[in-house]
């Protein structure tokens, strides 16, 4: 990780192979991963670093994990720490005054006519989900968009029960002063 | 004004969001491959060394590791410094002055500039100055000053090569001894306490010693000013702060006196103010009450009195028997001579009557920063420090700075240090920074600014305090 940028590394040599299980492992859990960490990280850059990185983390960890059954939370653990980890480094004084790509392009809504939804309300939720702490992002997508219950969240984060609820209450109630107030 | 969402309509569009913004990411995200590629990677070993090469290189980086901790707290412990920064170079200051008489005025001096190099070894730089006993000197000979033994002094003074300045002498006489010698060998010499103009300046046809009369090297400098610029301010002080248009002024009969006399007369008449007599201590008390009868007939505004506290102490005591106590009666510097518990000092000697006396120092006693000095001088010593006290204290701050303005090159020789510590400190264009602010030195040596400080008792304190400061930059030399 360069103090700055994205991950680099060096590509494979010549003639060499990449380990099967390793791209089975990846490919059964990096596109479930990647878009939890979209919610949680400002930009795609961030979200496939935190991905990555806790994929690699994972990977020569998992002889730890006892429970497979317990795979996909343990993964999302990592990756949404990982995010955490990122966006607050993104938040320093130095990536402040180099500042890297920082949102995450909408660029359709399936919902549009059902709820009723305009690109201006889209806009005014990005602008304030953005907003949001990473904490609170990340219970956001654990609890709304990844359907963990509020106990499990709270073990994901890493948080007590109460702080994890806290956390959803006040996004809650920010993203919806952000909506209704464009709305009107 | 903004319109209520309901819960599910709320919940609906959040998790709408949710999703559009998760699906964006996954759509610009590498395939999982291209992931797996640089994880890979990233597994592979850097290094490909042998398990029992990996292990001695640890060992050795171990060792090394605790060998530089080692060499690092050897390094601390013996000097007290890391191993990279160059020792300081030890350089002395000198101090010349009469310690060890029945006047403690001597010491306290000392104790000022002994402060002021303990305040300046508190910041590393390349110097660490030292001023050890055997460059602490005294010129008393058998209870008072004497100028051969200040002269000698300034001798082995100037043959110590790491001295680099010398701070003293207390008395004028003794200054007139040691300046060509001081001069001689380009040392820097500043005074706290030489008042005489005549050390640097040609008065009344006298001989000037100090001063910078070109090829000669100045080296010669003073923190206090001088009796004429002490004469000068008392006669301002007088005419414009008090406002007095009338003087009689009389002078003890000695040549320090009468010269003062002189002085003050010839400034108060030029500031337009009367001298209605210019007259001399007689010797019986039956001429001085004579003398104050026909004083009291002109109806003087104030008396000025050129001389020490032994004269004034009679005549002020006479003087408010005559009927002229309640006029302002104004001296030199000798009148403040200690607070009333002082054995013999003026104050004690002439008690209520001195309510409005006058004392007239020859300099600065005030600045931004004496309050801090004189604070420090009490938690150091355990008294209150003198005005010569905080001028040693100044004459300390001189020298220290020129040295730091010239220390560009510590390794050059003590000579050459001495010679650029000379140049820098006797340098006309030079501002320093002191406890009374800046100052700097004319090509005399002399201070500037001119300013002088009145005293008054203060019946509470039973002791002189500070009462007011005046700019009295006309002197008498040329």
């Amino acid at each position: 990780m360069s103090w700055l940028g994205r991950t680099r590394t060096a590509p494979l040599a010549a003639g060499e192979s990449l380990d099967r299980d390793l791209v089975d492992f990846v490919s059964q859990h990096q596109p479930r991963l990647v878009r939890l960490a979209a919610l949680v990280c400002h930009n795609v850059a961030d979200a496939e670093d935190a991905v990555q990185a806790g994929l690699e983390q994972a990977w020569r960890r998992r002889q730890t994990l006892r429970d497979p059954k317990k795979l996909s939370a343990w993964l999302d653990r990592i990756i949404v720490r990982e995010a955490i980890r990122l966006d607050r480094r993104d938040s320093s004084f130095v990536s402040r005054l180099f500042p890297g790509p920082r949102e995450i392009i909408v660029r359709s809504s399936n919902l549009t006519d059902e709820v009723g939804s305009s690109v201006t309300g889209r806009d005014a939720l990005r602008v304030a989900f953005d907003a949001l702490p990473a904490a609170q992002r990340a219970v956001v997508a654990l609890h709304l968009y990844a359907g963990y219950s509020m106990p499990e969240t709270a073990e994901i984060v890493g948080a007590s029960l109460e702080t994890a609820r806290s956390r959803l209450r006040l996004a809650r109630k920010r993203l919806r002063t952000q909506l209704e107030e464009d709305v009107a | 004004m903004s319109r209520q969402l309901s819960d599910e309509l709320f919940d609906a569009r959040l998790i709408a969001y949710l999703d559009d913004r998760a699906e964006a990411g996954a759509a610009r995200a590498r395939t999982p491959e291209q992931v797996a590629a640089h994880i890979a990677a990233r597994l592979r070993p850097r290094y490909r060394v042998s398990p029992e090469a990996s292990r001695v290189l640890r060992l050795a980086w171990l060792v090394t590791l605790v060998a530089l901790m080692l060499a690092l707290l050897t390094s601390l412990l013996a000097g007290g410094r890391l191993p990279w920064v160059p020792p300081p170079r030890i350089v002395r200051i000198a101090i010349e002055l009469p310690l060890g008489g029945g006047d403690p005025g001597g010491e306290a001096i000392a104790n000022g500039i002994l402060l002021a190099v303990s305040d300046a070894n508190r910041h590393s730089g390349p110097f660490q100055i030292e001023v050890p006993p055997a460059v602490i000197l005294s010129d008393i000979i058998g209870g008072q000053s004497s100028g051969s033994q200040g002269a000698a002094n300034m001798r082995q003074i100037v043959a110590d090569p790491d001295v680099i300045a010398v701070i003293g002498p207390f008395g004028s006489s003794i200054a007139r001894e040691q300046i060509p010698i001081s001069g001689a060998a380009g040392l820097l010499q500043c005074s706290p306490a030489n008042t005489d103009p005549q050390l640097t300046q040609v008065v009344d046809g006298g001989i000037q010693l100090g001063g910078s009369p070109t090829p000669r090297r100045a080296n010669y400098i003073r923190t206090v000013t001088t009796d004429d610029v002490a004469a000068a301010g008392a006669a301002r002080y007088l005419f414009e702060r008090l406002g007095k248009t009338s003087v009689y002024v009389i002078d003890d009969n000695q040549s320090y006196g009468t010269v003062m006399a002189d002085w003050f007369a010839t400034e108060f008449a030029r500031l337009g103010g009367s001298v209605l007599a210019r007259a001399s201590l007689p010797a019986s008390a039956t001429a001085l009450s004579a003398m104050l009868a026909s004083a009291r007939a002109t109806n003087p505004e104030a008396i000025y009195f050129g001389g020490t506290g032994r004269g004034a102490a009679p005549l002020l005591k006479a003087a408010s028997q005559a009927g002229l106590g309640g006029i302002p009666f104004i001296g030199t510097d000798a009148l403040n001579d200690g607070s009333t518990a002082t054995r013999g000092s003026f104050l004690g000697r002439v008690g209520a009557d001195a309510r409005n006396a006058y004392s007239v120092f020859p300099g600065l006693a005030n600045g931004p920063e004496t309050a801090a000095f004189a604070a420090r001088y009490r938690a150091t010593y355990g008294g209150d420090p003198t005005p010569f006290a905080a001028l040693g204290y100044a004459c300390a701050q001189v020298v220290v700075a020129a040295l730091q303005q010239v220390a560009g090159d510590p390794a050059a020789s003590t000579s050459s240090l001495r010679e650029a510590v000379r140049a820098r400190g006797a340098n006309m264009s030079t501002t320093f920074q002191t406890i009374f602010g800046p100052i700097s030195f004319d090509a005399r040596g002399d201070v500037t600014p001119k300013r002088v400080t009145i005293f008054t008792p203060d019946a509470q304190a039973n002791d002189w305090v500070y009462a007011d400061e005046i700019d009295a930059a006309v002197g008498f030399g040329k």
